[in-house]
């Protein structure tokens, strides 16, 4: 859908979000955190379900709302055990969602902001506009549902939205996220024209 | 052979008995089936908003995405099949993020439900069961020979309508 160029421009945005993303979480850890960008597109909708492991999988999610000039949301996808895995390194115990740990909770949903808050970051410097982000709101549910409920809040007559494949490394533990950024229409147009060079 | 029928957001399906229809992953979207039983003959839309009407203008409307014209898409197939007496079962419509501040678009898990209950009093068709609202996300499968639907949720299970 986008040109090599296009792609190498979004990846290089995913690049400078997780390396904001990875400083944050590795002085909240104090661990090192790496993060590296595997894959970053501009997808319809109805790919993303299949993106994230399909309508059925598992998924651990944070979304957070945008506002400011640029408008949308971004959703932080895991799969579960990945999650898990995560925030239990993070708290340093074991952890699952099942437990009702507020501690857990309340780390995973400090992931969520710490990512979304980098990348909205990379995303605004990039567009020269500040990003804001709201309060995150977690949900642990079939990827497909999430997905859906997502993409009808936002905006439903929207058909793309911007997609970045990450691997984290933490303590040498090593998890996939997906972090997908759907903008509402005007906002969407925006990032196409800067894309284009006319921004 | 039976076959399971796959259908994904925004589209509809008909088929007869022995096959099933199924849909997964329905968050705030609503999987609709009307069917005759007589005829062992069903449909399946996976509605993802309430309205038509909020479609751009010279837009080739999807006619599964939307409550009001699934239900009319669905109505005038299956009547075209034969089909007089037609009853309804439905199932999502959830609110799968809880925010502190919600807005209107937030909702629309509600109002896709709404909207299908709506339409089908329009054409006079039975809502026999529904399983709506929540906060989880929902696969289900209609079985045409015996018009039973399977809800399956991640954290609840699976149950029967």
């Amino acid at each position: 859908m986008l040109s090599e160029f296009e792609q190498d421009l979004l990846k290089e945005l995913g690049n400078i979000g997780s390396g904001h993303a990875a400083t944050a979480l590795s002085a909240m850890l104090a661990k090192p955190v790496n993060i590296t960008v595997s894959s970053a597109e501009m997808e319809p909708i109805s790919y993303l379900p299949d993106r994230v492991g399909g309508p059925e999988r598992h998924v651990a999610s944070v979304l957070l709302e945008l506002d400011g000039e640029i408008r949308g949301m971004i959703l932080i996808l895991f799969a579960v055990e990945d999650a898990e895995q995560m925030v239990s390194t993070l708290i340093g115990m074991p952890f699952s969602f099942q437990s009702t740990d507020e501690l857990g909770i309340s780390a995973w949903e400090e992931v969520g902001n710490i990512m979304s808050g980098a990348y909205a970051r990379a995303l605004g410097d990039w567009l020269q506009t500040p990003i804001m982000i709201q309060v995150p709101a977690t949900a642990i549910d079939m990827a497909g549902s999430i997905v859906e409920f997502v993409v009808t809040s936002v905006q439903p007559e929207e058909d793309a939205a911007l997609y970045i494949d990450t691997t984290f490394m933490i303590d040498q533990k090593v998890s996939a996220g997906h972090v997908l950024f759907l903008p509402t229409h005007g906002s969407l147009k925006r990032i196409q024209e800067r894309l284009l060079g006319n921004g | 052979m039976a076959d399971v029928l796959k259908i994904g957001i925004a589209e509809w399906k008909q088929t007869t008995a022995p096959n099933r229809l199924r849909t997964a992953g329905l968050g705030s979207c609503v999987g609709v089936i009307l069917y005759d039983t007589r005829l062992q003959l069903a449909a399946m839309a996976h509605v993802m908003l309430p309205d038509s009407t909020i479609a751009r203008k010279n837009q080739t409307i999807e006619v599964g995405k939307y409550a009001d014209t699934a239900i009319d898409t669905l109505v005038h197939s299956l009547k075209r099949e034969g089909a007089t007496r037609l009853q309804a079962k439905m199932a999502g419509g959830a609110q799968m993020f809880q925010f502190k501040y919600e807005n209107e678009a937030m909702r629309i898990g509600e109002r896709n439900a709404e909207a299908i209950r709506q339409a089908l009093k329009v054409h006079r068709i039975p809502l026999v069961a529904e399983d709506c609202g929540g906060h989880n996300g929902r696969t289900i499968e209609f079985d045409v020979a015996t018009s039973i639907l399977s809800i399956r949720t991640v954290s609840v299970g699976t149950k029967e309508l």
